[in-house]
């Protein structure tokens, strides 16, 4: 190939790609007309690869499993004899558990109603390279589901949406969101209010706004409301506290409590219009 | 190669790399089955295939599963053409030139994008950054090698 051509090439695509990442950085406000006839066709082929290759996975795991049962069960008879003695210490009377369920109440934690609006879907696809946690779900407008509505598993929150076609949608994680988080650790004492401000290697990173605050390894943190995130959402566990020298203030880091590469079902919290609107106008 | 069968090579390495492999990682790692086909296609084909395979397979990729439209097209490219230079030093008879050929690529599309989210301030530790790169070199040589003899002597020998 001649030289000057492929150097022409290199220049070009360069061009191309800062106008391209500059243009799609955030997300798209709305997909082409050809990327949603196209996904008429792709998600539901996607959908049935990923649903029959991931069933067939768990078979192939499961069979590698058994070659692990002896030891499998060794482990199970001391887990139970340490489950039984755990057991009998926590035994709990009724009204020690009513007592609890008022702390739940009053800490904010996320309950199995809290959310009118909603749309349970399937992850079709992943990001085909390694760096990004980034999937797509089969639902979108059709659906009621916005850029940035919230998306939650059963773990806690997985992230945002990205891009929105008529019948599918592109997921972006946590871990790979540079929009900051507000939130609040679940404390039996005292709450303390923070915000994560940034992620590298599946971690994030956080400040507590108080510096004084008496927070502990192990705790937990959820979403306070503010922004996009609805209120009372599992983020993470504090897995590490420091003084942040430069700001006055103690920063944490946070293990996420989702597995953002063993997501297959994920809830869709749809905005309503309130919200649509302080989004679009922010 | 005909274009119509450059696109539906491209779909279908599209639909495995995005469904079927995400179910087997290892280590957490995938390999890059556009990179493996990048190579293969360096080896055999002409530079006007190389280069609508790259395209296609990037823009593929950025319109349905990246959050940035253009970085894969750019690094496919950048990597087949690289790439096309270092090929006619090597012998196709050997399947150590193209276990070297997919090892560069592999170093070359995984050092572009760190350097690339270091830029965006999406920060990956270097650490991380050697981790992925390793085991996406030993996965994706491994995949080479099969899908390379698999290639050359079903298909080209014929």
């Amino acid at each position: 190939m001649d030289k000057r051509l492929r150097n022409l090439i290199i220049i070009l695509s360069g061009i191309v790609l800062l106008v391209s990442i500059g243009y799609s950085n955030g997300g798209r406000v709305s997909i082409s007309i050809i990327e949603n006839l196209s996904s008429n066709i792709i998600i539901p082929v996607q959908k049935i690869l990923f649903d029959v290759s991931d069933s067939t996975s768990k078979k192939i795991k499961g069979i590698s499993e058994i070659f692990n049962t002896k030891k499998k069960i060794e482990f199970l008879k001391e887990e139970n004899k340490r489950l039984n003695s755990e057991l009998i210490k926590l035994s709990l009377t009724n009204s020690e558990l009513l007592e609890l369920s008022s702390l739940k109440e009053n800490l904010n934690y996320l309950s199995e109603n809290q959310f009118e609006n909603y749309v349970t879907c399937n992850v079709v696809s992943k990001d085909m390279g390694n760096w990004f946690d980034v999937f797509s779900i089969n639902a979108g407008t059709q659906q009621g589901v916005k850029k940035y509505s919230v998306v939650i598993s059963s773990e806690g929150l997985i992230g945002k949406v990205y891009e929105v076609g008529n019948n599918y949608s592109k997921v972006i994680s946590l871990i790979d969101n540079r929009s900051n988080i507000s939130f609040e650790t679940i404390s039996v004492n005292s709450k303390y209010q923070g915000f994560i401000r940034s992620s590298e290697n599946g971690l994030l990173f956080g400040n507590l706004f108080d510096p004084n605050a008496t927070t502990k390894i192990g705790e937990k943190i959820i979403t306070t409301g503010q922004g996009i995130y609805p209120k009372g959402i599992l983020i993470g566990k504090i897995i590490d506290i420091s003084d942040d020298k430069n700001e006055f203030l103690k920063e944490i880091t946070v293990k996420p409590s989702v597995d953002f590469k063993n997501i297959n079902v994920v809830t869709v919290i749809t905005m309503d219009k309130e919200k649509s609107e302080w989004i679009n106008e922010n | 190669m005909k274009i119509k069968i450059i696109l539906f090579l491209n779909l279908i390495i599209f639909f495995l790399q995005s469904t079927v492999i995400q179910h087997f990682r290892i280590a957490d790692i995938i390999p890059n089955l556009n990179l493996i086909v990048i190579v293969i296609f360096v080896i055999y084909f002409d530079i006007r295939s190389i280069v609508i395979y790259s395209v296609t397979a990037g823009l593929l990729q950025d319109l349905f599963l990246s959050p940035y439209i253009g970085i894969n097209i750019f690094l496919y490219l950048i990597v087949a053409l690289t790439i096309t230079n270092l090929e006619s030093v090597f012998n196709k008879v050997s399947v150590i030139s193209p276990a070297f050929l997919i090892s560069v690529a592999t170093v070359m599309y995984n050092s572009i994008f760190f350097i690339f989210l270091s830029i965006m301030n999406l920060s990956y530790g270097i650490y991380e950054f050697f981790n992925i790169l390793i085991i996406e070199i030993v996965l994706n040589v491994i995949w080479m090698i099969i899908i390379y003899k698999f290639v050359k002597t079903k298909l080209i020998e014929r």
